[in-house]
């Protein structure tokens, strides 16, 4: 599909809680500089699979490889993964009792050992790319939805990953909020970041995506480009899927 | 669709971390490290004690169990032991007496004061608070040591109060009349029991006949009935109990005769088959139609951890109470370990259950017999309570009722709100909406917290060492000053709590259990 | 935004609806509605008989403590003559400003830390309805106190089986006075209420002006009244109330209301962050600074630290501070910013030399150590030159150093010494972690440095030779210990107990099981059994000439008994915080130790803030527990000192008076630390994120 070269290797990932097998074989990937958008049923593995490229979760059998680095125990690997992969949640996760420029800053200084200055001037130049630098010195809780959202997305950038991935990012905005958020997506996604993101935004699909995956059951059903993806899906499950959200 | 890997990604295929950083294999350095830094300092003090101990020339020991020591207690079931066991025996029941009674007591008072703060009536809210702020803000042994001083500051008994009356109070105690039990009271108690199963199968058979034919059976009126029957008749009756005691005697023939091999047999057997069941539970619910999950590393720990706890279950039952530690400590011929003790129990038993007949309980007003003393402390005459008693008591009884009081307030102020106003609307009076809808679920809210509240008051009996009343600790102190085995005592001190702490809490959390099950 | 009603799609309000005026209301509405309330008139009725029932036991329980207070065969006398006893012991008379020194020091400090942490508007206000409402229910309290006082004198006014008044013309002037007051308050009270009352509703007046209010009129009174004195051991008759300790607490009230002016100067001059830094550390360093060096007499000898006292300890103690600050510190160094891996290389090979090699040298360790220690050497030397990255050789030097730490345990030295390899392996073992760039990593240093001090200073201040001052007559006792015992207890306790919480809830099942164990065995078992623990067994685990003195073991075991009530309350706090924040700390790269302790424990102790002050009053009333093993704190010299005095006063049979008053004294602490909680709790909005 794609003949970039490739960032995040997947080759029959799986993964099971408990009993419950939430990964049946994942086989995927990404090159550099793609954006892929990860669908499907709530339940289908989809945040599992993100989940797992940064290591929150553990596959227990296959192979992931980001940029050349294997996910294995190996500490050094996690600690390398963990730096060259931001990551954003849906509920954002910031950190309630630090500022919103310390939330940035945090990382930075205890991981990349920057300095205060230089890792804050960062912040403030990234809190100015996703258009809220007068909200530096505030909490999290003074700031809405949307804002906050873009604040977790500058506080993933200021680790300068190579890899971006977001974990359903807008589905716990109010709809008047979602836009801010996906613009700045788009933004990121103009300016060469590979991303993997898992939504319900179709619109953003089509807009911005190289490549669609379509999971269900644990597994990939189907994947291809947007334009074939939602114009032409082979899939019986994918054709369902799609006639029951747009 | 997916491209051939290419050669820069699969340079690290699959390359085994090395072990210093290998994630897994940290996590249990680093806990196996401690716990051997762990094991290693007990080791080391422990050790240092036994050196320390024989230094001083008092080498740790736990004779004084078995030998006699002469000291006299305040109060008891026997207030010369002839031993140290039965020193500790005394102390533990009166810990255990003050417990029960306090518990008991607190909870019906701090119930009726919780209920009194939310009462709209201003001046018995305001008593109810004032109570509260006081008791709980004042430390409990100020207080204790305040009811001591106020009971010794009672009149002393005078001479010409010879004789029985109905109350005594004075600076030598608390005499109230009693219903002391008598000789019969086993085969009453045993009757009673019967009493209870045949209650419990009264209440289902009624409750049977509601279910099925829809008709109002008054269930609980007839397991009322039932036991208040069983109450009156066993009063009279209870000498026929004494069969039980053929029943007994044969238990005990039996236990005693039994091959001690037997019973290790038996509990081995029983160890080894838990840590199967554990086992194959554990890997049943891991195992999917597509053949068994991949096992974490926590997993494999509880696996090992529990097939080596069955495997040492084993290894004790099998080797180890042949030669039982306890009878070693005891001094006492190995036949008490031989049959796990059961056969002295039945014994015991087939010499109460003998027939015997009269009232299983005697009324009696306390008595002063020799002149300015109480007949006893534990005599058939009434009840008296010594001074360091009723401080103790009436101490952890204010200040734990002042707690059970909040408890009760902040269960019934969770509860009120919603529900207060839904019963109202079905039209319920204010009485019942209380009794029907609040309480219930209060009762649910609060026990929790309740059961916390009833080992704090378990705990603070302790402090009845500061007015000399006789509880396990005040007699632990009394040995180790005696005998110097200050370590000895403090195990022991340690298991009783630790054993109290452990049945007060399962009891609490059994009734929390069927509270939350009745829920659904 | 999303509370905006439904309804008010126009968007404009015309006119807010005041709410409609509460019914009129005057005793007898609040008689009815209070005290008789009711659907039937027989609910009316059994609420009626209530009424009287309490009211009745009300005035019974108040009846009996006036007459206790007032009977005049009372010997009050026996708590103003012994306040000093009770307070401090037998602090010599002459070195008693330092402890108003102390009281001062801790004074100021509140008053700064009120404006820095509350602002201007610190304590929040109260209005003047609730004032006044306050004065009067004051003035009723003080003239009840009064009025019921009975039985004593023959000529009564009223006299029921339940309760008697007696006739005004038996009052002694004392009571007649307080009488007035409480006249003069209410009087005062109402009529303000009956003048204002609606007005001073919307009015208020902060909180902070009545504590002003409330210490100007204690120093009127302590330099106003004067009382009867028994028997004149002054030669006086009749003496101020607080006669020596007028003047003292008079400077002491102004200097804390000037300082609290001093800071609100300071705020707006001062950035505020860098402030509360300096407050925090000030905080810190006062405790050890009063009771070392303010408190301490004779005063702390410097000689002691810098050697040559009369035990091995204070011999080397300096030496060995310096070696271990300087040789540890440069170890530390570059453990906590690791980047020359070919310094981490000759390190790891000469701690492996030395590890290796020691115990083959050192006569009388048990026989496994040098093989063991030869194994560890040797894989040290070898994992020093493999290791091709610097962070991961400090990993393993840190390693190393924990196992190096526990072997030398069995080469004979100086216990101060094992001791300082402990903690240097512990910090030597977190630096990784907290290192980083050069800024932090001075900060790991500086760490180290004041870790190595603490252990120095704890045995050199804590071992019984130097610490024989601390039982004698002239230092530490009275409310002084009991405050001393209760802080340094909950200080000590805070981190062991966060870190049990931790353990707790790890995802490690045997960290888990240690702590869950160790936490349910100090809970089960009575804290007087562990105050024993502390008093006669302690000892017996030490080591040969060893020995700490009875006050540091008392605060060990209260440390250890409550680090585990601390770890179950902390562990109610890191139940609140959602998995989400770890995920994102792991998720931006942050290792566990430092995701835990800079996002998850700062939270989780915020959130339990009011049950660990719960906490703090429980250890503070706890503390009382210590005069049953006889040390000599409040209560035990209220009930055991005072009553057994019978010269120059006769104090004897007082017993039941100063338990009285001592229950009073814990009550006013306990009850106003309570409130004083609460009131914050309130206005920090806990709970509401």
């Amino acid at each position: 599909m794609t003949d970039r070269k490739p960032m995040i290797v997947s080759e029959g990932v799986k993964k099971w809680f408990g009993d419950f097998q939430a990964l049946r074989g994942v086989t995927t990937t990404v090159g550099e500089r793609d954006v892929v958008v990860v669908i499907g049923p709530s339940g289908s593995g989809k945040s599992t699979f993100i989940r797992c490229i940064n290591r929150l979760e553990v596959h227990q059998e296959g192979r992931i490889v980001v940029d050349g680095i294997e996910l294995t125990n190996d500490l050094r690997n996690i600690d390398a993964i963990r730096r060259e992969v931001g990551m954003v949640f849906q509920s954002f996760n910031l950190f309630p009792h630090l500022t919103v420029l310390e939330n940035i800053t945090l990382a930075p200084i205890w991981v990349r050992k920057q300095t205060r200055t230089e890792s804050e001037e960062n912040g403030m130049q990234l809190l100015e790319r996703v258009g809220i630098p007068e909200q530096a010195e505030k909490f999290p809780g003074q700031l809405s939805g949307g804002q906050q959202q873009r604040v977790a997305i500058a506080r993933s950038l200021a680790m300068n990953p190579k890899v971006m991935l977001f974990d359903e990012p807008t589905s716990a905005l109010d709809p008047e909020m979602i836009k801010e958020v996906l613009d700045v997506m788009k933004e990121l996604a103009q300016s060469g970041m590979t991303m993997i993101v898992v939504t319900h935004e179709m619109g953003f699909a089509r807009e911005v995506a190289d490549r669609v995956l379509f999971f269900d059951y644990g597994t990939i059903v189907e994947e291809g480009t947007p334009e074939h993806f939602f114009t032409n899906p082979q899939h019986d499950r994918t054709k369902l899927f799609l006639s029951q959200i747009l | 669709m997916v491209k051939p890997l290419e050669p820069q990604t699969t340079a690290s295929e699959h390359a085994k971390p090395p072990f210093w950083r290998n994630v897994t294999v940290l996590k249990w350095i680093a806990q196996i490290g401690f716990l051997t830094f762990f094991v290693w300092l007990f080791y080391i003090l422990i050790s240092q004690a036994v050196s320390n101990l024989e230094g001083t020339g008092i080498p740790f020991s736990w004779d004084f169990l078995a030998e006699p020591l002469g000291v006299l207690l305040g109060e008891g079931f026997n207030t010369s032991p002839g031993s140290g066991l039965e020193a500790l025996a005394v102390g533990m029941t009166n810990m255990l007496r003050i417990t029960a009674s306090g518990i008991v007591a607190a909870t019906i008072l701090g119930t009726i004061i919780g209920v009194a703060r939310l009462s709209s009536n201003w001046i018995v809210s305001q008593v109810a608070n004032a109570y509260i702020e006081f008791f709980r803000n004042i430390p409990l042994l100020v207080q204790i040591y305040f009811w001591q001083a106020l009971v010794l500051a009672l009149g002393e008994l005078s001479a010409d109060e010879e004789g029985a009356a109905w109350f005594f109070a004075t600076a030598k105690g608390i005499a109230i009349p009693w219903l002391t039990p008598q000789a019969g009271r086993w085969q009453y108690v045993g009757f009673l029991l019967l009493g209870a199963f045949a209650t419990r199968w009264v209440y289902k058979w009624r409750v049977r006949i509601l279910e099925e034919k829809g008709m109002e059976t008054h269930a609980a009126s007839w397991a009322l009935g039932t036991f208040a029957t069983f109450l009156i008749a066993g009063w009279l009756v209870h000498p026929v109990m004494g069969i039980f005691g053929w029943l007994w005697t044969v238990l005990a023939w039996i236990f005693g005769n039994i091959p001690v091999i037997v019973f290790q047999l038996i509990l081995a057997a029983l160890a080894a088959w838990l840590a199967y069941r554990f086992i194959k539970n554990f890997l049943d619910e891991r195992r999917t139609p597509a053949g068994l999950a991949k096992l974490t590393d926590d997993d494999y720990f509880r696996l090992t951890v529990a097939g080596l706890l069955g495997l040492s279950g084993v290894a004790f039952f099998l080797l180890g109470p042949g030669e039982s530690t306890v009878s070693q400590l005891l001094g006492r011929s190995a036949t008490f370990s031989m049959n796990w003790g059961l056969e002295p129990i039945f014994d015991f038993l087939a010499s109460k259950f003998d027939f015997s007949t009269g009232a299983p309980l005697e009324f009696s007003r306390p008595e002063v017999v020799v002149p300015t003393r109480f007949a006893q402390y534990s005599a058939e005459a009434g009840r008296a309570f010594t001074p360091a008693f009723v401080a103790v008591w009436v101490g952890v009884t204010l200040y734990t009722a002042a707690f059970i009081a909040e408890i009760v307030r902040a269960g019934i102020m969770a509860v009120h709100r919603g529900q207060n106003e839904a019963a109202s609307a079905v039209g319920l009076k204010r009485s019942q909406v209380l009794r029907l809808v609040v309480l219930p679920q209060a009762f649910r809210i609060v026990l929790p917290p309740l059961g916390s509240q009833y080992l704090n008051l378990a705990k603070n009996t302790s402090l009845g060492i500061a007015v000399a009343f006789a509880e396990i600790v005040q007699v632990g102190q009394t040995i180790y000053n005696q005998r110097g085995q200050t370590l000895a005592v403090f195990i022991i001190w340690m298991a009783f709590y630790a054993a109290v702490s452990l049945i007060l809490s399962g009891i609490v959390n059994y009734y929390n259990r069927k509270m939350q099950l009745v829920e659904r | 935004m999303t509370d905006q009603p439904q309804g008010l799609v126009h968007g404009v309000i015309e006119e807010l609806e005041l709410p409609p005026e509460p019914p009129p209301h005057g005793p007898k509405v609040w008689i009815q509605e209070n005290l008789l309330s009711g659907d039937t008139p027989l609910a009316r009725a059994f609420n009626g008989v209530l009424s009287f029932v309490f009211g009745l036991l009300a005035l019974n329980m108040l009846q009996f403590l006036t007459s206790y207070i007032f009977d005049p065969t009372r010997r009050w006398s026996a708590v103003t003559f012994n306040m000093k006893l009770m307070m401090v012991q037998a602090f010599p008379q002459a070195d008693l400003f330092r402890m108003w020194l102390s009281v001062g020091i801790f004074f100021v400090l509140v008053a700064m830390s009120i404006v820095v942490w509350g602002g201007g508007g610190a304590g929040g206000r109260l209005s003047w309805f609730s004032v006044a409402k306050l004065v009067r229910n004051v003035g009723v309290f003080f003239m009840l106190l009064t009025i019921m006082h009975g039985a004593s004198a023959a000529a009564k006014l009223v006299d029921l089986p339940l309760f008697s008044i007696d006739s005004p013309a038996d009052w002694s002037s004392g009571r007649l006075l307080i009488f007035l007051i409480g006249l003069a308050l209410f009087g005062a009270g109402f009529l303000f209420l009956r003048q204002y009352g609606p007005l001073a509703k919307e009015r208020s007046v902060p909180v902070l002006s009545l504590f002003v209010a409330g210490m100007v009129i204690i120093t009127v009174v302590i330099w106003v009244i004067e009382l009867p004195v028994p028997e004149g051991q002054f030669g006086e008759t009749i003496a101020p109330i607080a006669r020596t300790t007028t003047w003292p607490w008079t400077i002491l009230f102004i200097v804390a209301i000037a300082s609290y002016f001093l800071a609100r100067l300071l705020v707006q001059v001062l950035d505020v962050a860098r402030l509360k830094r300096v407050l925090v550390i000030l905080w810190v360093f006062s405790y050890p600074v009063i009771i070392m060096v303010i408190q301490r007499k004779p005063i702390l000898e410097w000689g002691d630290l810098l050697g040559g006292g009369p035990t091995p300890f204070q011999e080397s103690a300096l030496g060995l501070f310096i070696l271990f600050s300087v040789v540890g510190g440069a170890v530390i160094w570059w453990l906590a910013w690791s980047n020359n891996v070919m310094i981490g290389r000759g390190i790891a090979v000469a701690l492996g030399v030395a590890l290796g090699a020691t115990p083959w040298f050192v006569e009388s360790v048990p026989a496994w150590t040098p093989f063991l220690a030869g194994l560890a050497g040797i894989g040290l030397i070898a994992g020093g030159l493999l290791i091709p990255d610097g962070i991961e050789i400090a990993r393993v030097i840190g390693l190393a150093l924990g196992v190096m730490a526990l072997l030398v345990w069995f080469v004979p030295m100086l216990f101060i010494v094992r001791s300082l390899l402990i903690a240097f392996a512990m910090v030597a073992i977190a630096t990784p972690s907290f290192g980083g760039s050069p800024e932090t990593r001075t900060r790991v240093v500086g760490a180290w440095v004041i870790v190595a001090l603490l252990v120095v200073a704890t045995f050199v201040l804590g071992e019984a030779e130097t610490a024989l001052e601390f039982q004698s007559t002239t230092f530490l006792g009275g409310f002084n210990l009991s405050i001393l015992i209760a802080i340094s207890g909950l200080t000590l306790s805070f981190p062991l107990g966060a870190v049990l919480a931790l353990a707790r809830t790890s995802t490690m099942p045997i960290f888990r099981l240690i702590a869950t164990g160790y936490i349910e065995l100090v809970r089960s078992v009575p804290m007087i059994t562990w105050l024993f623990f502390g008093s006669v067994m302690l000892p017996v685990f030490l080591p040969e000439g060893i020995a700490f003195d009875e006050i540091v073991r008392v605060v060990a075991v209260v440390a250890i008994f409550n680090a585990a009530y601390v770890a179950e309350t902390v562990r109610g706090g890191l139940q609140s915080i959602g998995k989400g924040q770890y995920e994102a700390g792991s998720a931006m790269g942050l290792s566990t130790v430092q995701s835990t302790s800079l996002i998850i424990l700062p939270q989780a102790i915020r959130a339990v803030i009011p049950a660990l002050v719960g906490a703090i009053i429980v250890s503070f009333k706890d503390t009382s527990l210590v005069a049953i093993i006889g040390l000599a704190d409040v209560l035990f010299i209220a009930k055991s000192f005072v009553p057994s005095q019978s010269s120059p006063h006769n104090f004897l049979g007082t017993q039941p008076q100063m338990l009285f008053f001592i229950a009073l004294f814990y009550w006013v602490f306990t009850f106003s630390f309570s409130r004083l909680s609460m009131r914050y709790e309130k206005s920090i909005g806990l709970g509401e994120h």
